[in-house]
């Protein structure tokens, strides 16, 4: 990569989740949807960074710089991005020309001519985009942005495309003949070495046939002749079909960059305006990386938001120096929601994103995992059971101390006794390793024991409805609560 | 002429190794299109599983996995008539020490940088040289022949030049570098030396433009300046300048011979510079008698040492040691010893011991299937044979005395179709074996008479290993069942952990074992106490 804004070599890859059950357990693909819209390589692009949260906190800043420096020149950055896009499509269009087909082989001399169209679109484009960074008054805070904005100026400076163009010019006369000079001193068993190709047509000379003093001419009497010439000139123009495709590669690159790279951010400040237009409350993560749990104000459901298009309830949570927050309570109280919540905000504090809350301290997790067990996976024909643990133990198979786990309703598929049994041994064992778990559960009977327990690393939180019975969607900190999911459905549904 | 060889101090020596009788004993594994399976009665053609063991192969390289070390150790080297080399097994004490001097002086760094950069030099020497015999134009030809003939004697100046100052703890090396100093102080290959490099540096020193204009090809003498390529990568846009790979130099004319345009441009230089093309020819007539007999013949025996070395070198480096086995008068004492077979396509391996007095003339393994029995003999025998060839074997240390005749007869359990048939027909492969191992043979015999009766098998095999041991063979014999051990045979078992069947792949003096045969029994079908309750359960 020639450039780097998304400081992607910092962020931890191999110990993330499944990136499919991520995307799913959070529904990130409503988030993707307000930040990318119809973009499709722009929700590629916010859909990678996303999957691979940052643990490093230099490189978060950093990045917080540069999406602070992107919304800030908003017009500017999202031309670069069209004016790059633009280029690379078009490339890719003459790139057609350059795949052997079945039925030919194309040869260098053409493929150097579609390079050369290539290299005139791309000159096009970098003359254009080095026009609007240099007519961008306004300063940039980010390191990172203020060196690419350099290297804009510098590399593609007026002298250097005027330069390329008149060098292009002159590869243009191979589109005419074959003519070329070649110099060479002779080799092991007679054959040319050191050959240097001295230039294409030389210049001033006319079209017509003469011989120089010492030069001696070889009749080129028959096909086989004709062909060696023909095989001489195109070992010749390959190295400059190298010299040309590299060049064309390397432009190629910057702009792909340039498009994926500013496609994040600019793709956080739609989401940002979509979610200022809902009245959520945005804020900046704090990021304490030595602190040992998460605080927040009035944490927000960023997709439950986009999705409904009204600003939901918000928690506050704190569990500083819990390891494990058990969250229990009545059917449709927001649990799951609330689970989500911390999920999605942790995700986007740590892709170095603002926070749907109004205030939000958290440490950087290794890493980011969620189990929500659903009843579809069913296909495989195994039992419900069979289907959660294999699922978890790929989890086992990649978490790491030091990250956080959200559970949902895990081991509801048993029975209780065993589920009880399952949670302990599989709760206490990711606690041992120094893993956070939030757990949305019913499994009021292994919440109740831990409640008695009375230990000090253990949060309970649990849904309640107000007075009147209806859900409040606000966790409140508490004994655990026996919740009879049924009886409370019944009642709803049936009334009594 | 002297005789000259790194792999035999004398000719005497040399015609001796050719003569071996036991070779005539052939792999029974023949190439997939002879063999055939036979079901009832119908007859199937073999699948390709069986075709590393063709029919040259000895029964006895086949048998202890020899034969696919040495493909191994072989790879890419097919063209060279190497295999030959290992298959001459029968060499004396002298002969094998001689080796291994040789083999130990490679294995120093500053020596095998000396001997191999020479020996690959002359090689090029050599197809350069072949090059000039396909070329279709005569200055052609005596270009190549001139490269070539002066490529290998700037490999001889450099091997001079450098051996030197080197200490050479190996007779055979060492008359190899003096026989050479000799030949390089002959006025033959002076003169030749000399005229060879005038010719040389006269054709390159000839310079040409090469001008290709509207179907005009125009040829003339020197060079032109200026760099097109280089300017062009100047003045284009990167955005990156590391990863770039510098364009491919341009190479003209890629086949050997000259195509009909390069041989017009020859042409035209002939006519520009016929001074230096009339020292070539003169040249290419010095190159007769090059390279000299005794250097060809020692660029391709080094590779014997060379290709085991890289193999042993490979195996070193995950930890495996080799020794250079010291001959004795009948005793065998190996320890460490591990199939190099098995080391070459595994990670994990186990090492034995194996030890012998002169008097006890072999071994007996016994043990549950699949617990190491097989690799055990088969190690042995490996190391019996590398060490008759004078080659390091795998193992810590080893001792053993230098055998005469290997022999092995192992039989295909899964080929038992006609019982009676099979048993007769492995008793006539049994009968050669029996008359030539005579004194000093070594026979590896694997579950003999696996297709007749438990008391047939007892009483056959006890018979073959009293007569093996009485003509004065040496026997390892693997066996599911053996009633007792015949006297002066030692009797060795696979160990398993106890109560367990897990196995340890160790092999270790003990008792035969009176249950092995019935245990991996049982266990192939499924009948142990633990597989049975879990069945059952399952079924429930």
């Amino acid at each position: 990569m020639t450039f780097d804004i998304l400081f992607f070599k910092d962020a931890a890859e191999a110990t993330q989740q499944e990136a499919g059950t991520l995307m799913d357990d959070l529904r990130l693909d409503v988030l993707l949807d307000a930040m990318a819209g119809e973009d499709k390589r722009m929700a590629d692009a916010c859909k990678r960074v996303l999957l691979r949260p940052l643990t490093n906190e230099k490189a978060l800043s950093a990045r917080r710089n540069v999406r602070a420096d992107v919304a800030a020149h908003e017009s500017l950055f999202s031309g670069l991005m069209t004016a790059a896009r633009e280029a690379v499509d078009g490339a890719a269009r003459y790139a057609e020309f350059q795949k052997p087909r079945y039925d030919h082989i194309i040869p260098p001399q053409k493929k150097f001519l579609t390079e050369i169209h290539i290299a005139r679109l791309y000159l096009k484009c970098l003359r254009n985009i080095h026009a609007m960074v240099t007519g961008e008054a306004g300063a940039f805070r980010s390191e990172a942005v203020q060196s690419l904005m350099a290297m804009i100026r510098t590399r593609f400076s007026t002298e250097n495309i005027a330069r390329m163009e008149a060098r292009l010019k002159t590869l243009d006369s191979l589109r005419l003949s074959d003519d070329l000079t070649l110099s060479a001193s002779v080799g092991q068993g007679l054959k040319p070495a050191g050959v240097v190709l001295n230039c294409l047509a030389e210049p001033g000379a006319s079209r017509r046939k003469h011989l120089r003093d010492n030069e001696t001419q070889i009749r080129l009497s028959s096909t086989t002749l004709i062909r060696n010439t023909d095989d001489v000139v195109q070992s010749a123009v390959f190295p400059l079909l190298q010299t040309m495709a590299h060049s064309n590669k390397s432009i190629r690159m910057f702009l792909e960059a340039l498009d994926v790279q500013l496609g994040f951010y600019l793709g956080c400040a739609h989401l940002r305006d979509r979610l200022k237009k809902l009245g959520i409350l945005l804020c900046e993560p704090e990021i304490t990386p030595g602190a040992n749990g998460i605080e927040s104000n009035a944490l927000q459901n960023a997709v439950l938001a986009l999705q409904e298009g009204r600003a939901p309830a918000g928690n506050d949570v704190c569990f500083l120096d819990k390891r494990l927050v058990l969250v229990t309570g009545v059917n449709q109280g927001g649990k799951t929601t609330f689970l989500r919540s911390v999920g999605l905000a942790q995700l986007m504090a740590q892709c170095g994103m603002f926070v749907a809350a109004a205030a939000y301290a958290c440490p950087l997790y290794v890493g980011l995992y969620t189990h929500f067990p659903s009843g579809e996976d069913t296909s495989r024909g195994k039992g419900l059971l069979d289907v959660e643990l294999h699922k978890l133990s790929g989890i086992v198979d990649r978490i790491r101390p030091h990250s956080l786990l959200l559970m949902n309703e895990t081991f509801q598929t048993t029975m209780p006794l065993d589920a009880k049994y399952l949670a302990e041994l599989t709760v206490r064992a990711f606690l041992d390793s120094g893993i956070t778990v939030l757990f949305v559960t019913h499994l009021y009977a292994y919440a109740a024991a831990r409640y008695a327990d009375h230990r000090g690393d253990t949060l309970f939180l649990r849904a309640k409805r107000d007075a009147d019975g209806r859900n409040t969607y606000v966790l409140q900190e508490g004994e655990p609560y026996a919740s009879a999911m049924g009886s409370a459905l019944y009642r709803e549904v049936i009334g009594g | 002429m002297r005789f000259h060889s790194i792999l035999f101090p004398s000719a005497a020596q040399q015609a001796k190794a050719g003569n071996c009788p036991w070779l005539s004993f052939r792999a029974r594994r023949i190439g997939a299109e002879e063999r055939y399976i036979t079901r009832g009665n119908k007859t199937f053609p073999a699948g390709k599983n069986h075709l590393t063991n063709t029919q040259q192969t000895p029964a006895f390289f086949a048998d202890t996995g020899l034969a696919s070390i040495l493909d191994e150790v072989l790879a890419g080297r097919e063209k060279n008539p190497l295999r030959n080399v290992y298959y001459a097994l029968s060499i004396d004490a002298d002969t094998v020490y001689y080796r291994q001097n040789v083999m130990r002086a490679l294995e120093q760094e500053k020596l095998y940088a000396l001997f191999l950069p020479f020996c690959r030099a002359v090689e090029g020497a050599l197809c350069t040289m072949a090059d000039g015999r396909k070329a279709h134009t005569p200055a052609q030809a005596d270009a190549y022949a001139v490269n070539g003939a002066l490529a290998y004697c700037d490999a001889v100046r450099e091997l001079l030049k450098d051996a030197g100052e080197l200490d050479i703890p190996s007779d055979g090396l060492c008359a190899f570098v003096d026989a050479v100093r000799a030949y390089a102080q002959t006025s033959r290959f002076t003169q030749a030396e000399t005229l060879l490099r005038r010719a040389q540096d006269e054709i390159e020193a000839m310079t040409f433009t090469l001008r290709i204009r509207n179907g005009m090809v125009l040829v003339a003498p020197g060079r032109q300046d200026g760099d097109f390529i280089r300017d062009t990568r100047g003045d284009l846009i990167r955005v990156e300048d590391c990863a770039e790979t510098p364009p491919r130099d341009i190479r003209l004319f890629s086949e050997l011979a000259l195509n009909p345009l390069g041989m017009r441009i020859a042409d035209v230089l002939q006519t520009r510079y016929p001074g230096a093309f009339a020292l070539l020819h003169k040249a290419a007539g010095a190159t007769d008698g090059i390279p000299e007999p005794f250097i060809r013949i020692f660029a391709q025996e080094i590779y014997f040492y060379d290709s085991f070395l890289s193999t042993v070198s490979a195996l070193r480096a995950r930890g495996l040691p080799f020794a250079y086995p010291a001959l004795s008068g009948g005793a065998v004492r190996l320890s460490g010893a591990y199939d190099m077979d098995l080391a070459l396509r595994q990670d994990k391996i186990v090492r034995n011991d194996c030890s012998l007095s002169a008097d006890e003339r072999g071994i007996i393994v016994t043990g549950a299937n699949h617990s190491g029995k097989t690799t055990y003999i088969r190690a042995v025998g490996q190391i019996t044979a590398l060490a008759a060839l004078g080659l390091p074997v795998p193992c810590e240390y080893a001792e053993l005395p230098l055998f005469t005749g290997f022999f092995s007869h192992f039989s295909d359990a899964e080929e038992g179709a006609a019982q009676q048939g099979r048993l007769k027909e492995e008793l006539l492969q049994l009968k050669p074996i029996l008359k030539q191992a005579g004194t000093g043979g070594l026979v590896l015999l694997n579950e003999m008479f696996s297709s007749t009766t438990a008391q047939d098998a007892q009483v056959l095999a006890t018979q073959v290993i009293g007569g093996l041991i009485g003509g004065g063979a040496r026997v390892l014999c693997v066996t599911h069942n053996i009633g007792h051990v015949p006297g002066r045979m030692v009797s060795m078992a696979a160990q398993v952990v106890p109560g367990s069947h897990k196995r340890l792949y160790t092999v270790v003096r003990a008792p035969v074992e009176i249950h092995a045969h019935v245990d991996a029994l049982i266990e192939k079908h499924g009948l142990t106490y633990g597989n049975i309750r879990e069945r059952i359960g399952h079924d429930v």
